[in-house]
C-alpha cells in the first residue's frame, strides 16, 4: 500500500516536472514572457490582440505652430496661473495640469514671452517631478540652457521638443502611457481656450482651426475612455469632453464645408468656446 | 510515522522538480536600438521641423500581424514621416493608406516600403485628415530558432514644414 502511494505520488511529480521541460504554446508562452517584461524591465510592449491601431497624438508646439500662423495674436492674462502647482492633489489633476503647462509655455515661446515662458518651464519641472517622472530632467541643466537662450526663439523651440521629447520617453518606457493621454488632453484645452479668446481679426482663421482642433477630440476621448484610471477631477474631465464632442457631431454636419475646410458658424465657436472654459475651470480649480 | 515521512520526502521532490522546471525561461533576440534609430530618424527629417518620434515594440510570432498608426494630419501644411525598422530582427513591410484598415475599399496606398530607412512626405493637396500607416509583420516560421523570441521596435519620426 506504501509503495503504491509513493508511486503515485512519483508519477504525479515527475508528470509536473516533464510539464517544465515541454515545449509550451509559442504564442501564450510569448505573452506571459511579455508580461514578465513589462513588469521586470518596465518596457512597453504592446499586446498584439488588445492593440490593432495607436493613434498618433500630434504636439503642442504643431498645434501652437497652427492657431499662430492663423493669425493668434499674444494677449496677457490668458494663460494659466502659475502659482498653484503644489495644490493639485492627485496624479490626474497634475498630469491635467501639465498639459495646460505646455500649452502656454508653447504659447509664451511662439510669442516671444520668454520670461513667461521660462516660468511654466519651472512649473513643469515640478509637476513632472511630483508625478514620478523627476529623472527626466536629471543632468540637463535645461533651465539654464533655457535662460542661455532667452533672445533665440529657434533655440528655445528646439529645447521645448526636447522636453516634449523626453517627458513621452520617460512615459512610454514606463508604461504610463495613459498619462500622456491625460497630459494631451490638458493641453487640448489650454489650446482651445488660448484659440478661443483670440480677439476676431480681419483674415484671421483661427475659427476654421478651433473647427479643425475638433477632429482629434473624439480620439482623445477614446484614450481617455480607455484608461482605467478614475479620480473625480479627470471623470470630469473625461465626461465634459465626451459631451463636447458629442456636440461637435451635432454641428459639424452644418460647418463642414467640404474636403478644403471648415467655415464655422459664429455661435457653434462661441458655444464651444463656452464649453472649453467650463473644462478648463474643471481643470485648474484646486 | 513512516507514513508521514513518506509524504514528506514526496513533497520535497516535487517542490524541487517544480522549481527547476519553472525556473526555465525563453531565450529571446532583442535588436531595438531606440536611441539610434530616433537620431538615424531625426537627422533624416531636415528640412522639416522634427515633432516626436513614435516607438513601436514588435514580438515575432507564427502568425501574420499588422500595426497600424494612425497620424492627424492639419490642412494647409506638409508632413514628413521617416520610418526606420533597422530595430527590427527581420524585415517587414511598411504601407501608408489613405483609409483606416476596415474601410480599404477604394482607398489610396500612398507608399510602401520593405527599406531599413524610408521617409515619404505628404503635401497639402493631401485632403484626409489623416494618414494610416501599417506596419505589416510577417509571421516567423517555426525552424531551429523555435525557442528564441524574436523582439524589436520600430521608430517612427514625424515632422512638418516650419510654419
Amino acid at each position: 500500500m506504501k509503495f503504491k502511494l509513493f508511486a503515485l505520488f512519483l508519477a504525479t511529480s515527475l508528470l509536473f516536472a516533464c510539464g517544465g521541460e515541454k515545449k509550451e504554446n509559442p504564442d501564450i508562452s510569448a505573452e506571459i514572457e511579455e508580461g514578465i517584461a513589462e513588469d521586470e524591465l518596465n518596457i512597453d510592449l504592446e499586446d498584439d490582440n488588445a492593440v490593432e491601431e495607436v493613434f498618433l497624438l500630434p504636439s503642442p508646439l504643431q498645434i501652437g505652430s497652427i492657431f499662430k500662423n492663423a493669425g493668434l495674436k499674444y494677449q496677457s492674462g490668458v494663460v494659466a496661473p502659475t502659482d498653484q502647482s503644489a495644490s493639485y492633489a492627485t496624479t490626474d489633476h497634475k498630469a491635467l495640469a501639465l498639459g495646460v503647462y505646455f500649452a502656454d509655455m508653447t504659447y509664451c515661446v511662439l510669442n516671444s514671452q520668454t520670461q513667461e515662458a521660462k516660468e511654466y518651464l519651472n512649473q513643469i519641472m515640478m509637476l513632472t517631478d511630483a508625478i514620478g517622472l523627476s529623472a527626466v530632467f536629471e543632468g540637463t541643466d535645461l533651465l539654464q540652457r533655457f535662460e542661455n537662450n532667452l533672445g533665440n526663439q529657434d533655440s528655445l523651440l528646439f529645447l521645448l521638443i526636447d522636453v516634449q521629447d523626453r517627458v513621452d520617453m520617460h512615459i512610454h518606457e514606463n508604461s504610463q502611457d495613459e498619462l500622456e493621454a491625460i497630459i494631451f488632453a490638458g493641453g487640448w484645452v489650454e489650446g482651445m481656450h488660448l484659440g478661443a479668446n483670440s480677439p476676431k481679426e480681419e483674415g484671421n482663421s483661427v475659427d476654421a482651426r478651433i473647427a479643425e482642433q475638433m477632429t482629434i477630440l473624439e480620439n482623445v476621448v477614446g484614450l481617455l475612455k480607455g484608461s482605467e484610471r478614475s479620480s473625480d477631477k479627470l471623470q470630469n474631465v473625461r465626461t465634459s469632453l465626451d459631451e463636447l464632442c458629442k456636440y461637435y457631431d451635432q454641428i459639424e454636419v452644418e460647418d463642414n464645408q467640404g474636403k478644403r475646410g471648415y467655415r464655422i458658424a459664429d455661435e457653434h465657436v462661441s458655444e464651444i468656446a463656452k464649453k472649453v472654459e467650463t473644462i478648463r475651470g474643471t481643470i485648474l480649480n484646486i | 510515522m513512516k507514513k508521514i515521512s513518506l509524504i514528506l520526502l514526496i513533497s520535497v521532490i516535487f517542490v524541487l522538480q517544480a522549481l527547476a522546471g519553472g525556473g526555465k525561461k525563453e531565450e529571446e533576440n532583442n535588436t531595438c536600438k531606440r536611441d539610434e534609430s530616433a537620431a538615424a530618424v531625426k537627422k533624416e527629417m531636415v528640412p522639416f521641423r522634427y515633432e516626436k518620434t513614435s516607438t513601436t515594440y514588435i514580438t515575432f510570432k507564427n502568425y501574420d500581424q499588422v500595426k497600424t498608426i494612425a497620424a492627424p494630419l492639419f490642412f494647409d501644411n506638409k508632413y514628413k514621416f521617416v520610418i526606420n525598422t533597422e530595430g527590427l530582427p527581420k524585415d517587414i513591410k511598411v504601407q501608408v493608406y489613405d483609409k483606416p484598415r476596415g474601410m480599404r475599399d477604394g482607398a489610396k496606398l500612398i507608399h510602401e516600403s520593405t527599406e531599413k530607412q524610408f521617409s515619404f512626405e505628404i503635401g497639402e493637396d493631401y485632403l484626409n485628415n489623416r494618414v494610416y500607416i501599417d506596419y505589416v509583420i510577417p509571421a516567423i516560421e517555426e525552424s531551429g530558432e523555435d525557442d528564441i523570441v524574436q523582439k524589436g521596435c520600430i521608430v517612427m519620426g514625424s515632422g512638418y514644414e516650419n510654419l
